[in-house]
Parts: structure tokens; C-alpha cells; sequence
């Protein structure tokens, strides 16, 4: 089961959102074979994903290696 | 209170003791990442004998390192042309800002990534959120939209929260004005000065701000935000409400904002920066009611972390009860007060500016105002140049005068003030960081 950075248990929507957020770095990570639009638009939503997850105390990163 | 009145429900309500949790697990990660990727860090954390595991409670903080401004415009300018705090080049940032350079220094340039930008704008929308704005305003960005940093977060801020978002940029101020009222603007964001002069504009083009449909004006740049006789003159001039914030270019946003019920500070964004309020000349940190010198850490700024930074800003914080929003967030009471190097002696009497400027400020007829600091022969003499309003009577300005050194007396131990009104339109006007203190004595030490 996850956990927020407090140690407690994410709810099922934390969890969802912790999910999409592992997914979108994993989809624009390097080497990929994305086109430009789509790597540009999916690294904007990495970026506010990764402002949501934040917020909510579920992550803390720095993403400069995902072209975030 | 519904959790709707938060924009962060989660955080803002966040019991203290897990709030410092989370702040020592952002401040673990980010001292980490500053020891591996910033070449200033790494040499600077040397240099104090810390390393980041050593952070193990909150106390710990104080073994990070001080950073200054002057060492961070030391390594641009050694290592031109962003020094050595970035984690990375240009090439990994998608916006580039500067500080004013209101105050005649070398601007500092900071670097944003995505990420960085997207908090940037989400630090506003926790002040947006909390002065009541919503997706049905339509907001006003009054200022030059240049590469001083200034009122951009708030744009990509609104348009996050879903306001109709207006760039008042390469406008004149009647201009910006008449977009006011012709766009059914409800939400406007300038300086405290630039308010003041946006409505003096309005009156001259018989422009009824107070019957137009703003009903909310955001406020940043300067301390007079939260002075309480300006703000009372921006809310009587536009009819609508004023709520401060403060940031500055290098954290990229803002740190406080001042909730609806305006309980006379500005609440600390604080799971995403630790303030601290430190005795400047000892380094101490002072408790709650003690003013002194803010020092900030950010945690959102992932090309140039920013820790333990002397900002020079001149504060109280106070606990989160002393405000009734529900937001366990401890405030800055009064706002920012000043800077911890603008009081002036002037005949062993201590004047701030701001002081000044509440004064002054009980008097509307006043559009504009300098202060001017001289040495006659031996003796310092301190000027207020006052100007009026167009077609305030010689007679009424010979009251007038009369109130305000009396005031101003009162106010700094019986100190007399040179009162003398300025001609029409003479004085200086801002958009951004006003400037209405002028020193012109010969350096001493003791000024």
C-alpha cells in the first residue's frame, strides 16, 4: 500500500493520481521515440501533475532529467 | 468553513507538527539535490561542514548555511551569465526573469523549468483563492510585462484558477483605465502605488471606479499593501476590496497572501517554504511577536534552490490563530514592514519609511510624496515633498501642511519635518517598486 510523505496511506484518489504521475514520467522519459507534440504536451501535464502531487504531500521530486 | 474556501484543503489545514514533517521531508530532498547538482551548494556545504543527512529535525535547519544576495550576484558575476547556484544550463530552463533593478543594483537573472513555472503560478493560486476570485472574474494585470518577474506568475495563475485573464501590458495608465472598465473587469493586480495612481488617472477621465464592476485588487511589489491607511485609500478609491501578497524574483512567486478576512497579515505559504525570522546582527532565530530579518527556503524552484536566503525584509510572524480563516499557517502580522536597512537616524530619532508613508496616506488630498534627507552644516534636516491633488486652494494646503507635520511630529518623538508641496505632476510616478526616499546626507556612521 502507498504512502504520502507523511507515512499515511494515499486514498483511492491519491492513489490514482499518484499513479498517472509515475506513468506520465515514465512515458517521457529518455530515449523514447515520442514526436515533438506529443512529448512537449505530455511534459506540461508532467509538470502540473507534478505540482498536483505535491500539493497533496503524495510526492516531492525535481524532474529536470524528464524535461520538467 | 467548506474546504472550497481552500485551495489546498489538504495543507492548509494541516495540523502543525505534520506540517513540520512534511517541510523537513521537502528540506532533506531539496539540500540533497542542491549538494549534488549546484556547484555553489556543494562548495558552500563544504565550506560549513553540512551535509544534508545531518538534517534529522527541525532544529537542524540552522546548520544549512546562510545565503546572501551579494554571493549570489558575486557567483553571476564570476560566472557569468547565471553563476554557479542552477542545478543545470539554459538549456534545461523555458523562461528566464530579473530582479527590478529598482534598487540600482546588478539584477540578479533566475532560470525556470516547466515544473518550476507551473508552481510559480500555483503559489498565486493560493492567493487568488483566498481573496475569493473564481472562474467567473475577469482579471487585470497592470503592469509592463517586461523581463522583471513581476505580476507574470499571477497570469498563468488566474488562468489556472479559470479567470479570464487580460495582460494590461505596453498600455498608458488611462488606457489601462479605460480597459478596466470597458472589459467588465472584477479582479485587478498592480502595485499599491500603481492602484493609488490608476484611480487618480480614473478621476481625471471621470472614470467612476468605485461604480465599476471591480470588486477585488490584488496587491504585490511593495510593503504599502499592508499599510493600513493605503490600503484603506486603494479600497475607498476603487470601492472594492485589497489584498496584499509579497514575493520577490528569487523564489520565482510568492510566499504569503492575505486571506478574505483580512486579520491584518499575510499568511506563510508554508508547506511550500519555510520562513524563518532571524536577529540580524546575531544570526539567533526569534520567536513569535519579535520582529526581525525573514529568511527564506523554497522548495519549488528546481533550477536554483533557494536555502536559508537572507531576503532583508523586516517582519513579525505571528501564530496561525491570530487569524480566524481556518489555515494553520503562521502569518507575517502587518505584512512586510520595511527592510532591515531602511531605517534612517535622524537626529538620534528612528524613521522608516513606511511610518511615513501611513501618515502621509491619511491625507488624500496627497497624490504623491518623496522624502528627502539633507545635512545643513552640521545639522540633518528631513523634507517631505507633498503633491496635491489638481486644484487643492493655497489656504486648504496651508491646513493641510500644518496637520501633517503635526502628525508626522507626533509620530517620531517630536522630530520637525521640512513640509513643502511639490508642484503639479513634478514628483516621480511607478508602475512597479516605488522609490520616495532620497539620502542625500554625506555618508556617516551613524546614518
Amino acid at each position: 500500500m502507498s504512502t504520502d510523505l507523511l507515512g499515511r496511506t494515499l486514498t483511492a484518489e491519491e492513489q490514482r493520481l499518484s499513479d498517472l504521475y509515475e506513468e506520465l514520467k515514465s512515458l517521457v522519459q529518455e530515449p523514447n521515440d515520442l514526436p515533438p507534440c506529443v512529448l512537449a504536451n505530455l511534459r506540461n501535464a508532467l509538470a502540473s501533475v507534478a505540482v498536483t502531487v505535491t500539493d497533496l504531500g503524495i510526492a516531492y521530486e525535481h524532474l529536470i532529467d524528464y524535461g520538467c | 468553513m467548506s474546504s472550497t474556501e481552500f485551495w489546498n484543503p489538504k495543507t492548509e489545514t494541516l495540523d502543525r507538527e505534520d506540517l513540520k514533517a512534511l517541510q523537513l521531508a521537502k528540506l532533506r530532498y531539496v539540500t540533497e539535490w542542491a549538494d549534488a547538482r549546484s556547484p555553489f551548494y556543494r562548495r558552500t556545504f563544504a565550506q560549513a561542514g553540512f551535509r544534508p543527512e545531518q538534517l534529522k529535525t527541525y532544529p537542524d535547519l540552522a546548520r544549512i548555511p546562510l545565503l546572501t544576495r551579494d554571493e549570489w550576484m558575486r557567483s553571476q558575476l564570476d560566472a557569468p551569465p547565471f553563476g554557479e547556484l542552477p542545478v543545470a544550463g539554459p538549456d534545461a530552463a523555458i523562461r528566464m526573469h530579473t530582479t527590478s533593478g529598482t534598487s540600482g543594483r546588478t539584477p540578479l537573472r533566475a532560470l525556470d523549468s516547466r515544473k518550476d513555472w507551473s508552481w510559480t503560478a500555483e503559489m498565486w493560486c493560493y492567493a487568488l483563492w483566498a481573496a475569493g476570485v473564481r472562474a467567473n472574474d475577469v482579471g487585470y494585470l497592470a503592469f509592463g510585462y517586461g523581463s522583471f518577474i513581476g505580476f507574470w506568475g499571477l497570469h498563468y495563475g488566474m488562468e489556472k484558477v479559470g479567470v479570464l485573464t487580460v495582460p494590461g501590458g505596453a498600455q498608458s495608465t488611462a488606457q489601462r483605465v479605460r480597459q478596466i472598465v470597458d472589459f467588465d473587469v472584477t479582479v485587478v493586480a498592480s502595485t499599491p502605488t500603481y492602484a493609488l495612481r490608476l484611480a487618480q488617472e480614473a478621476a481625471a477621465l471621470g472614470v467612476d471606479l468605485p461604480g465599476s464592476k471591480v470588486h477585488t485588487v490584488i496587491l504585490s511589489g511593495e510593503p504599502a499593501g499592508s499599510i493600513p491607511e493605503t490600503k484603506a485609500l486603494i479600497e475607498e478609491q476603487w470601492g472594492a476590496k485589497a489584498y496584499d501578497t509579497a514575493g520577490m524574483t528569487e523564489i520565482s512567486t510568492i510566499f504569503m497572501f492575505e486571506p478574505k478576512e483580512q486579520p491584518g497579515g499575510c499568511h506563510i505559504i508554508e508547506d511550500h517554504f519555510i520562513e524563518q525570522v532571524l536577529d540580524p546582527a546575531t544570526g539567533e532565530e526569534l520567536p513569535y511577536g519579535e520582529a526581525g530579518e525573514r529568511v527564506c527556503t523554497s522548495f519549488g524552484r528546481s533550477m536554483i534552490p533557494l536555502l536559508r536566503y537572507r531576503t532583508a525584509d523586516l517582519v513579525v510572524k505571528v501564530p496561525h490563530t491570530a487569524a480566524k480563516s481556518g489555515r494553520t499557517w503562521d502569518l507575517y502580522q502587518g505584512g512586510i514592514l520595511g527592510r532591515v536597512d531602511d531605517m534612517k537616524l535622524v537626529r538620534g530619532t528612528n524613521v522608516y519609511p513606511r511610518t511615513v508613508e501611513s501618515i502621509v496616506r491619511g491625507f488624500p488630498e496627497i497624490e504623491e510624496f518623496q522624502i528627502e534627507l539633507v545635512r545643513v552644516d552640521i545639522r540633518d534636516e528631513i523634507i517631505l515633498h507633498a503633491e496635491l491633488s489638481p486644484g487643492i486652494a493655497d489656504e486648504r494646503w496651508s491646513e493641510l501642511g500644518s496637520a501633517l507635520r503635526r502628525d508626522l511630529a507626533d509620530a517620531h518623538e517630536g522630530l520637525q519635518f521640512q513640509v513643502e508641496r511639490a508642484a503639479e505632476g513634478s514628483l516621480p510616478r511607478f508602475e512597479l517598486k516605488a522609490r520616495r526616499l532620497t539620502d542625500r546626507r554625506p555618508a556617516r556612521s551613524d546614518t
